[in-house]
């Protein structure tokens, strides 16, 4: 059983604490920064310090969303619960993240129309610094359980395939980019690192399912599977405290190298700026034509520093929103598929329609729906015809099983028995809703005597099981039904038996 | 694919002219050596984001394809899609607010007013042009006729767009000609549903919900539109009364910061109801105009002994789906009751819905699933926790409470309670069965679906 006795599931908490420590840490930041902005009369430093706002709001969804998705149980407004509201905090704050590189971006290119100095560079490289320090201490909280949570995983996995445990491991995308992927082990929680070897163990970065049916009691754990979509949660937090990091390592690098390289204008004296032609700047009282500056510096005419001092913090943002648009977008894609009730990538449908369909006693399968509810609570429902209650209850338990072995653990089987039904062909339906009805069911509609059999997709009558029995060879044929009696194990597209698209 | 409807002509027509003026402006601003042109011009770029943003969201909702990647297809797309854009433009409220705090400290004169003044009022026109566009969608859909029927689809340019006949004239053509392509969807709706004035209702729904995706790219052409406005009025202010470049900012500078305010307060309370809807949606939650507790009828239908597992949500468009579990003593009460009960989600205006039928095993309580998943070790992946809080009891047994949203019938057989609780808090009030322990349930489990 379940030894997490206390009412409170321990991984959630973990991670309102280390939001939470964030969320102060960084807003008390923000607040110094402000304050010395004011002292030091520096615009940049008020500037940088509302990037730690945005921060902030980051963090704020990500902790919103963390307290949401405790809420496991049905209720009034929402019978799955919250758990979905981690994934969407997760697209949250790719989104916010992506507004906030474009706007990054047009300030940079305002930059390189216009270059501005840097005020005060010391002051600058003194705050700059601590914000790094910030967010270096903000990365390695969100890293904290990654990296020995990573390295557990592995050889608990090993453990757990030799133990008679079932336990499915959700991949947190295509583990492609290697720089995901990486990041994505960081953030790997794993309870087995606090909780000893009876867990189930999810969450790294290669998709892999065991089912093992044996049934074991004392391991189960009730509270684990949350950690994929936390994770998501965690990784749009990541990725938000890595662009601040990536922010402040360019505001140090280029005011230590304005600092060192940039001879400014003095004070007092003529000064001519040739980095900065058509607006007035305050020390510029000369204009001379800009092939002269090596004259006028001989003239005694101060000539400010190397222009491309100035072009470096331009070009340095550039490549940081370059770098944080690439970590970005899977996670954007990754939480926008799970929204859109996708079928999990590792889960191939064809397979499993054919395993159902391959089942003694079943004559069609219709209506199958497979989609992620969040982190490893995966969603199935499917019409399943057999010619009598008494066959189908023979099937019940190896239709569930199948699904089980998919890693679909929370099913809805219809029967619909072929004995009872009407003339109704094999593939059809039994228990639609009216036929006026149809264009408002999930799945396009099938009116009875207007949607014949036709050999292109029309739009009205979309069957979810059409598409999904097609045979590759056979794209663009509705499918027919699957006529399949009990021994024949492939459904033959014939001709003659076109039935209607079933809804 | 090729299923054009007046909304994605508008939505290239408003993207044509947005990324023309885009450019117009930033060549001006550059030419002209003007900030202010080149920020604004800017803004501009971010409605084009949105509007790609709407336009692609558009098009994979309305796919028909169904492949092995998406079983339910991509309707929801539009629901992202508008997300997306309404968290965007937040993104872009704060910057500006930060902006305009950062100028209400320092504040600054502006330079040049009179082409500021011109830009911005084309800027402006810009912008009303598009929100007259979209305007029909701004506002309550439901006050229009759904599009059934040909004439009145050439009525059908609102009121106040008589103004801007010309556009309107432009898309009444617009919508005739894609009115032979438009789905038989609508087509559909038109032979079977004029008299039903329910399914009107629904049909209602439904534009509203397909109208996220436009809602979300109006929002931002309201926000550049208010922000057109602001500068109109700073730059009139600038260029009626002249600031010196020597006198210091008197209160005129400080028009534009406070404007800006006023305007992110507007943005940001319109985004909000449009994060709230869309959240709907892609939370799974239950849809505004199904009442939970008028299912309960369900427990009426004779035959059903318990429901379980209910689940109602909203895929998008108005098309809702269930699925729940039912128990029942024998199969011919599953039949019959299984109709009836579709009956009773029609009236609730939910037509796809999957019934898995369970018949009565002594041994387990009537409230929980007969048959989750084949082995224990699942629970946790199951989308609903099947059970609490451990509850143990001194010999370990689990006591189990089925905590997904159950319903109970009152009749002889059920000497359970009899109110029709969905929290989980009046189901733990309810189960007695202290003897239904794992050791019955493992074998409940291997026998539940057997009859």
């Amino acid at each position: 059983m379940a030894d997490d006795g206390a009412g409170e599931p321990r991984q959630p908490r973990y991670r309102r604490v280390r939001l939470m420590c964030m969320l102060a840490l960084t807003f008390l930041f923000f607040v110094v920064e402000v304050v010395v902005s004011r002292v030091t009369a520096s615009l940049a430093m008020l500037s940088d310090s509302f990037h730690m706002l945005s921060d902030v709001m980051a963090l704020v969804v990500a902790l919103v969303a963390v307290r949401f998705a405790q809420r496991t149980r049905a209720t009034h407004k929402n019978t799955f619960g919250w758990v979905r509201a981690e994934v969407m905090g997760a697209l949250v704050n790719a989104v916010f993240l992506t507004a906030l590189c474009f706007t990054i971006l047009l300030e940079a290119i305002e930059r390189f129309t216009e270059p501005h100095e840097i005020q005060q560079p010391l002051v600058v490289i003194g705050v700059g610094a601590a914000g790094l320090l910030v967010n270096l201490l903000g990365l390695c909280l969100f890293h904290q359980h990654g990296g020995g949570g990573h390295g557990h995983s592995h050889g608990g996995s090993q453990h757990h395939r030799s133990g008679s445990r079932t336990k499915l491991e959700r991949s947190s995308g295509d583990g492609d980019a290697g720089l995901r992927k990486e990041e994505t082990n960081t953030l790997v929680e794993n309870r087995s690192s606090t909780n000893g070897v009876n867990q189930e163990k999810l969450g790294d970065c290669k998709a892999e399912l065991q089912a093992n049916g044996s049934i074991d009691p004392n391991s189960l754990d009730i509270e684990v599977e949350e950690d994929s979509s936390g994770q998501l949660n965690m990784r749009g937090v990541f990725l938000h405290v890595l662009g601040d990091a990536l922010g402040s390592v360019i505001v140090v690098v280029n005011a230590s190298v304005f600092y060192f390289y940039w001879n400014p204008c003095p004070k007092d004296g003529p000064c001519f700026n040739p980095c900065v032609d058509s607006h007035c700047i305050e020390n510029a009282t000369v204009a001379p034509p800009l092939d002269n500056a090596d004259l006028l510096s001989q003239e005694g005419i101060h000539v400010a520093g190397p222009c491309w001092v100035l072009y470096l913090d331009p070009s340095l943002c550039l490549i940081m929103v370059c770098i944080l648009l690439y970590t970005t977008y899977p996670l954007l894609k990754e939480s926008a598929l799970i929204l859109l009730q996708t079928v999990p990538k590792q889960i191939d449908i064809y397979s499993l329609n054919l395993k159902l369909r391959k089942l003694e006693g079943v004559e069609a399968v219709h209506e199958l729906h497979v989609w992620q509810l969040a982190g490893s609570r995966i969603i199935g429902t499917a019409h399943i015809k057999c010619h009598d209650p008494a066959s189908y209850m023979k099937v019940a338990k190896h239709i569930k099983e199948i699904f089980h072995d998919e890693g679909i653990h929370a099913t809805t089987i219809q029967p619909e028995f072929s004995s009872v039904g009407s003339e109704s062909g094999v593939g059809k339906c039994e228990f639609p809703c009216r036929t006026q009805c149809a264009l408002k069911q999930c799945c396009g509609t099938a009116e009875g005597s207007a949607e014949k059999k036709t050999g292109k997709t029309s739009s009205i009558a979309i069957s979810c099981s059409e598409i999904i029995i097609d045979s590759p060879h056979h794209k663009t044929r509705r499918t027919k039904s699957e006529n399949i009696p009990a021994v024949r194990l492939e459904a033959d597209d014939d001709p003659d038996t076109q039935y209607e698209s079933s809804l | 694919m090729g299923r054009y409807s007046g909304k994605t002509c508008r939505l290239i027509f408003m993207l044509v002219l947005t990324s023309g003026f885009f450019v117009a402006e930033l060549v001006s601003g550059y030419l002209g050596n003007s900030i202010a042109l080149v920020s604004d011009s800017f803004n501009m770029l971010s409605d084009l984001i949105s509007l790609c943003v709407g336009i692609a969201t558009g098009r994979i909702s309305r796919r028909a394809r169904r492949g092995p990647g998406a079983t339910y297809g991509y309707g929801r797309a539009e629901a992202v899609g508008a997300l997306s854009n309404a968290v965007f433009l937040t993104a872009l409220c704060f910057t500006i607010l930060v902006e305009a705090v950062l100028r209400l400290a320092r504040p600054e004169r502006i330079d040049g007013p009179e082409l500021v003044l011109i830009v911005g009022a084309l800027g402006l026109a810009v912008n009303l042009v598009g929100l007259l566009i979209f305007q029909d969608w701004g506002s309550c859909c439901g006050r229009r006729q759904p599009r059934a029927a040909a004439p009145e689809q050439l009525q059908a340019v609102p009121g106040p767009g008589r103004a801007a006949a010309a556009i309107g004239v432009f898309f009444s053509v617009c919508r005739i000609y894609t009115q032979h392509r438009v789905s038989s969807l609508n087509a559909g709706d038109s032979l079977n549903t004029q008299k039903r004035p329910e399914e009107q209702t629904v049909q209602k729904k439904e534009k509203k919900s397909e109208a996220l995706n436009i809602r979300g790219v109006l929002l931002h052409v309201m926000g550049d539109a208010l922000g057109s406005v602001i500068v109109v009025v700073a730059a009139a202010i600038f260029y009626a009364l002249p600031l010196d470049a020597n006198t210091p900012c008197n209160w005129q500078c400080y028009v534009d910061p406070s404007l800006t305010l006023v305007m992110v307060v507007i943005i940001l309370s319109s985004a909000f109801p449009l994060i709230k809807e869309t959240a709907t949606i892609l939370l799974q939650m239950v849809p505004k105009g199904v009442n939970m507790q008028g299912l309960s009828k369900l427990t009426d239908v004779p035959g059903v002994s318990s429901l379980h597992e209910v689940h109602v949500w909203e895929l998008a468009g108005g098309k809702n789906i269930a699925t729940l579990h039912v128990k029942c003593q024998t199969t011919s009460d599953y039949q019959d009751a299984s109709y009836k009960m579709r009956e009773v989600f029609h009236e609730a205006g939910i037509h796809s819905v999957t019934i898995q039928p369970e018949y009565i095993d002594h041994k387990t309580s009537e409230l929980i699933c007969s048959s989750p998943c084949i082995s224990k070790a699942c629970a946790s992946q199951l989308c609903c926790p099947q059970q609490e809080v451990a509850v143990t009891h001194d010999n370990g047994c689990l006591e189990k409470n089925g905590l997904s949203p159950t319903l109970h019938k009152n009749n002889s057989i059920n000497e359970n309670a009899v109110e029709i609780p969905i929290e989980h808090t009046l189901a733990g009030a309810v189960i007695k069965n202290t003897d239904n322990c794992k050791k019955s349930d493992d074998k409940s489990y291997l026998h539940s679906t057997h009859f």
